[in-house]
């Protein structure tokens, strides 16, 4: 294998040792077939531990959908495997959620925030008391109280996402995928969903695998951050980041370790495995 | 608001002036195809309130409920199958742009043959033109179900009768309805075709019958009646969309 998995970085404590829920390994997708072949994704092998916050990063057009929908079964890979606590990825697995960039067209329009937060709950068989608790603590701690009862088309662009992750969170999936969430959200709605995301990975202690593009954004988030390479893609770099849990818009941003994992990652991207 | 409120009496009074245009202007007419439309408007009164209600509305209104039911549940029904399964609508489409292309009142001689000229004709014939815009609507709605929406309910395992239900049927409803829109105009137009072909009651065979009878205000009344179903029967539909379809409404309104 050629992938470079985890080896120009610092080992940390958890290394070696983890306790994975998602394994990537080998991953490859081509579209066509033939002359007309097209590589998106080369070789990615990366995995997520239990409880852990990653972040795959990498330059725009890099595959980061494509792999998305591989792992979460929605594609199947042309070679390599997806294992989802142990088991390979076929199809969607029934422990994985995922929220995804267009919050608009992935909510019910016909239903409340209620009935959109419910209906995956369905599946769950839960007593009413059971599913109207998880409703009103993925509400709750969205910071959506109050709101159960509206339609998605009387909230924000942000509030809309935020009923989505709260579906999300009341499923209780062994691992939350999300495809570039905050993607179309204005910069100030977007911060104060990062802090929601801190906020719930704390308080569900969700094993969270996050797609973005914006550099900023993954190294506040993440234990880790993936960084891809141009297609076809592979993994360029496994970057840990040694920052303190309890993290903040500014502070956290300003210290000099926030500072230097940015510009690495920065580089890392411009320059791609040359 | 000032707007709406000087569209809202535009809407009311434009109406009424031209009503009374038409009674001023046809007031002495001497004219045996034109009466006055006082004449009109005292022999509806009549005629349909509530003399012959029983006999010849009730059974038009009859035939058309029915067709139309039968052409809904199908056209949805089928709708959904072809929709969903690309071999369906591989096998299918020849077949139903084949049929959707014969003009519908050629069937009603087939329809007397085999059915004879009793309501299961009419309802028949009713059924079958109302079908085409029914399952075609319900057709595209189910192709343009928004993949994000579809890739969601994949995810969180809606499947079955709960996809059916919860995700596809109400995602197509718009579109739905809009078929069922047109059905409606089709039905009235087809109970009219079917009761001046053959028959012995009905709000089109009374038309028929009173020309016949060179009973002209009759005639007229008949035919402002067909006008008032329609615009009754069109007003419901709206109506039934407004609630089922609220969500819509709001959501492309805010869209915009």
């Amino acid at each position: 294998m050629n992938t470079r998995t985890d080896d120009n970085h610092r080992p940390t404590a958890t290394d070696g040792k983890r306790d994975s829920v998602l394994e990537v390994s080998g991953l490859q997708k081509t579209y066509g077939s033939g002359a007309r072949a097209t590589v998106a994704i080369g070789d990615v092998s990366f995995d997520v531990a239990k409880e852990e916050f990653v972040c795959v990063v990498g330059p725009s057009g890099c595959g980061k959908t494509t792999l998305l929908k591989c792992m979460s079964g929605l594609m199947t890979p042309t070679a390599g495997q997806v294992r989802l606590a142990g088991t390979p990825v076929d199809g969607p697995p029934e422990q994985l959620a995922l929220v995804f960039q267009d919050y608009s067209r992935s909510l019910m329009p016909w239903l409340t925030v209620r009935g959109n937060i419910a209906l995956p709950l369905r599946r769950r068989r839960l007593s009413a008391a059971d599913r109207d608790e998880r409703i009103r603590e993925a509400v709750d701690s969205v910071g959506l109280t109050g709101f159960t009862d509206h339609y998605p088309f009387q909230l924000s662009g942000g509030m809309q996402q935020r009923v989505a992750i709260a579906r999300a969170l009341a499923y209780q999936p062994d691992i939350l995928l999300m495809d570039e969430p905050f993607a179309s959200v204005d910069a100030q709605t977007r911060a104060d969903l990062e802090d929601v995301m801190l906020a719930v990975r704390r308080r569900y202690g969700v094993t969270i695998l996050f797609v973005t593009h914006d550099i900023d954004e993954a190294v506040y988030l993440a234990d880790r951050v993936v960084v891809l390479t141009q297609r076809p893609t592979s993994v360029h770099e496994v970057v840990t980041v040694d920052l303190p849990a309890d993290r903040d818009q500014v502070t956290t941003k300003e210290t000099a370790e926030f500072t230097h994992l940015r510009a690495h990652i920065y580089r890392a991207i411009r320059r791609p495995a040359a | 608001m000032n707007r709406r409120r000087i569209g809202l009496i535009l809407e009311i009074a434009v109406p009424l002036l031209v009503v009374a245009a038409l009674i001023l202007w046809s007031a002495g007419s001497t004219s045996f195809y034109f009466p006055p439309v006082t004449d009109m408007l005292v022999t509806f009164e009549q005629t349909w309130l509530f003399d012959r209600f029983g006999s010849d509305v009730l059974p038009s209104l009859y035939r058309l409920a029915a067709g139309y039911a039968i052409a809904t549940v199908v056209g949805v029904a089928a709708g959904v199958v072809i929709g969903s399964v690309p071999l369906a609508a591989r096998a299918a489409e020849p077949i139903v742009e084949f049929l959707r292309a014969i003009p519908p009142p050629a069937l009603i001689p087939f329809g007397i043959l085999v059915l004879g000229i009793g309501d299961t004709m009419k309802i028949f014939v009713i059924a079958v033109v109302c079908l085409w815009p029914v399952l075609l609507n319900t057709v595209d709605g189910i192709r343009g179900l928004d993949p994000t929406l579809t890739a969601t309910a994949r995810i969180y395992g809606i499947t079955g009768r709960d996809r059916l239900t919860r995700v596809v049927l109400p995602g197509t409803g718009p579109q739905i309805v809009a078929g069922m829109r047109t059905g409606l105009s089709l039905a009235l137009i087809m109970t009219v075709v079917s009761e001046l072909v053959a028959s012995t009651n009905g709000v089109g065979y009374f038309v028929l019958q009173s020309q016949r009878d060179f009973a002209i205000p009759q005639m007229w009344s008949g035919i402002i009646l067909l006008g008032v179903l329609g615009y009754l029967l069109n007003a419901a539909l709206g109506l039934v969309e407004r609630r089922v379809l609220a969500w819509h409404r709001h959501a492309t309104e805010s869209a915009r």
